[in-house]
Parts: C-alpha cells; sequence; structure tokens
C-alpha cells in the first residue's frame, strides 16, 4: 500500500490557505483596514513559510 | 571566418556608435543650445559620460564596468539635463525627446546583446569543440541525444561531401570552408524542450511585468484620474507619475537582480548552493525533526491570528 504523501499534503493547503489570507489582505485594504490587512499579510506570509519549510521536508522525504 | 580588427573587438561599433550619439543629442545640444546659462559644473561633468563608456567597453568583463555600461553611461548622460538651467522645455521638443529615447532605447539593445554574446561565448568555449558548435545543441549532445554533427563542405564547393563526426569524439577543428551543421534537429529531448519553454516564459516576464508597472503608472485612465485629482495640477501629477515610474524602475531593478538573474546565475552553475543545502536538508531530515523555522513560522501566524481576532472585536 503507498504511503500517503502527508508532508505534499499540507504544503499544498498551506499555499492555499496563504492566498486566501492574502486575498482578505487586499479586501481589507480596499476597506482601508490598514491594521487587519496587515496582520493578514503576516499571517500569509508565515503560512507560506510555514508550507515551504513543509515542502522541505517533503522533498527530503523522497530521496531515496 | 574573418579577423576581426582588435580595435573593434576592445570599442564593439553599435555600442560606441548609439552611445556616443546619445550623448552628442541628449547632453552635448542641449548644453551648447542653453550655454549662456550652463554652470561650470555643467560643462565638467559633460566629458565623464563618454569616458565612461570606453572605459565601461573596454573593460566590460568585470560586473562594474557592465553596471557602468548598462547604468552609469545613461545617467551620466541624461542626469545634468534633468534639472536646472538644461531643463528647459525649448530645449528639448518632442521630436528630440522621441529621437534621444529611441537612441537610448538602441544603447541598452546593443549593449546587452554584446555583454550577452560575452558571457555566451565564455560559457561556449569549455563546452563545444569547436566555435561553429550551437549551444543549444552542445547541451543537447550533453544529454544523451542523438543529434551528431557532420562536417559538411560549404560556401560553394558543393553538397553532398560530407564527412561523418561520430558523437563524443573529440574533433579537430574544422579546416577553413568547411561548417559544421546538425543532421538531425538540435533540440530532441523533451526535458531540454521544456527547459527552453520555462526560459521563454521567463523572458517574457522579463518584459510583460516592467511594462505592466509602466502601463499602470502612466497610461492605464483610472490612475491617472486619480492621480489628479488627488494632486490638483496636472504639473504635480506629473512629478508623481516620473516619480513612481523611475521607484518602480529601481524596484523592478532590484527585484530582476536578486529573483531572476542570482537564481539563473547559479542555475548556470549547476545548483551547486542549492544541492549543497539540500544535502544538509536531508542530513538534517534523518533525524525527522523539522527545523526551528517551522515552529517560529506557526507562532507568528498563530499570534496575528490572535491579534486579528482581538482587533476584530
Amino acid at each position: 500500500m503507498r504511503k500517503l504523501p502527508y508532508f505534499q499534503v499540507l504544503t499544498v493547503l498551506l499555499f492555499g490557505s496563504s492566498l486566501l489570507f492574502f486575498w482578505q489582505c487586499v479586501a481589507h485594504l480596499a476597506r482601508r483596514d490598514y491594521v487587519a490587512a496587515a496582520m493578514l499579510l503576516l499571517i500569509g506570509v508565515s503560512t507560506l513559510w510555514v508550507g515551504s519549510e513543509l515542502a522541505r521536508l517533503a522533498l527530503a522525504e523522497r530521496e531515496p | 571566418m574573418p579577423q576581426v580588427p582588435r580595435a573593434l573587438a576592445i570599442f564593439p561599433f553599435w555600442p560606441m556608435l548609439l552611445g556616443v550619439n546619445l550623448w552628442l543629442i541628449a547632453l552635448l545640444v542641449p548644453l551648447v543650445l542653453g550655454r549662456a546659462a550652463a554652470s561650470g559644473v555643467l560643462w565638467a561633468v559633460t566629458p565623464l559620460a563618454p569616458l565612461a563608456l570606453l572605459g565601461g567597453l573596454g573593460l566590460r568583463r568585470h560586473r562594474a564596468a557592465q553596471v557602468v555600461l548598462i547604468v552609469g553611461v545613461p545617467l551620466l548622460i541624461l542626469l545634468p539635463t534633468a534639472e536646472g538651467a538644461l531643463a528647459a522645455a525649448k530645449l528639448h521638443p518632442p521630436v528630440a525627446v522621441t529621437m534621444q529615447l529611441l537612441v537610448l532605447l538602441g544603447y541598452l539593445a546593443v549593449v546587452c546583446a554584446d555583454l550577452a554574446r560575452g558571457v555566451q561565448s565564455a560559457l561556449g568555449e569549455p563546452s563545444s569543440q569547436h566555435p561553429d558548435q550551437a549551444p543549444d545543441q552542445a547541451q543537447a549532445q550533453a544529454h544523451g541525444s542523438e543529434s551528431a554533427a557532420a562536417l559538411i563542405q560549404g560556401q560553394g564547393q558543393g553538397q553532398g561531401q560530407g564527412q561523418g563526426q561520430g558523437q563524443g569524439t573529440v574533433a579537430e577543428p574544422p579546416l577553413a570552408g568547411w561548417h559544421s551543421v546538425a543532421r538531425v534537429s538540435a533540440v530532441t529531448s523533451p526535458r531540454l524542450r521544456r527547459r527552453l519553454a520555462v526560459y521563454r516564459l521567463l523572458l517574457f516576464m522579463c518584459a510583460a511585468v516592467p511594462a505592466l508597472f509602466l502601463y499602470a503608472i502612466n497610461w492605464h485612465p483610472d490612475n491617472l484620474r486619480e492621480l489628479r485629482a488627488a494632486l490638483g495640477s496636472p504639473a504635480r501629477a506629473a512629478a508623481m507619475q516620473a516619480t513612481l515610474t523611475a521607484g518602480a524602475t529601481m524596484l523592478w531593478s532590484v527585484m530582476f537582480h536578486f529573483f531572476f538573474m542570482v537564481p539563473m546565475d547559479a542555475h548556470l552553475d549547476h545548483d551547486r548552493g542549492l544541492r549543497s543545502r539540500l544535502a544538509t536538508l536531508r542530513a538534517a531530515s534523518r533525524r525527522g525533526r523539522p527545523r526551528l523555522n517551522l515552529y517560529l513560522a506557526i507562532l507568528v501566524a498563530l499570534g496575528s491570528m490572535g491579534l486579528l481576532i482581538w482587533w476584530s472585536l
């Protein structure tokens, strides 16, 4: 039975959710709520950061 | 192959011609026309541009000289007329400005082409056995494709007297009157074709992103309307547009260098740095524990979410 690629799935999920955060950030910017937009930007970048760390682990896991 | 004169090899014709032309029409002509109002400093900085051009072309193997050619020479030519006595509108009629812009674009294009050719030839020397062989063909051979070069008698010496050359054989330099052509299409490997497609996509991106910046700042009707409404007068809006264009150009130059040229440079070096980092990462991952960065990023994300909830309440 093939092992489920947890890290890859999590990476894709995190990258996708970071896009959602960025989209919300733009929406808050349009409403001139700059503090919330800055926090959302920080959340989006952090989510991307977590995703990239997991992608590294996924890449390392693929190594035979 | 005809021998290139030494002076022409040191100072290539088109960059030299267009650089001197740009200096003449963008700096010297306005300076002579407005000589009554021009200060001594302007006369003193005038020879700097051709000197920088000569020095840059002569030393164009060095990175600093390349920066001087692409950035320094245009700045030395255009900055003295940007402000002060030489910035008067009567010294810069629209036809002259259009001409200056065209010559500037031509200068940048030929300088970049000349610099790229220099890099290409420097890269091609160790890999290809003779200069007529195309770089992609050499790459295709390196990837184990079936393409093989054949020496065909050319330039009026008839056809069909080909002499085969086996793949991987170290060839002698071709004799005069012979040229090398590929028997089959040079790009055969799907991997190489994909790679070339990515390179073309990157090339398109390099043109599209700055063009988008320029359009958004200078031509997009909604943005122009908003700028005029926010700043009051067309003159102030134009000044803001010029500042934004300069800022976008600088931003794109920095992004181009750090996010395009540096990775491509590393790629040409077979990504040695990336490979060593990956090897370190793999060695670390065998312990089965993620790096500290992961916990830090999770902490920042959760903290920001908590702050956002607190802010929304």
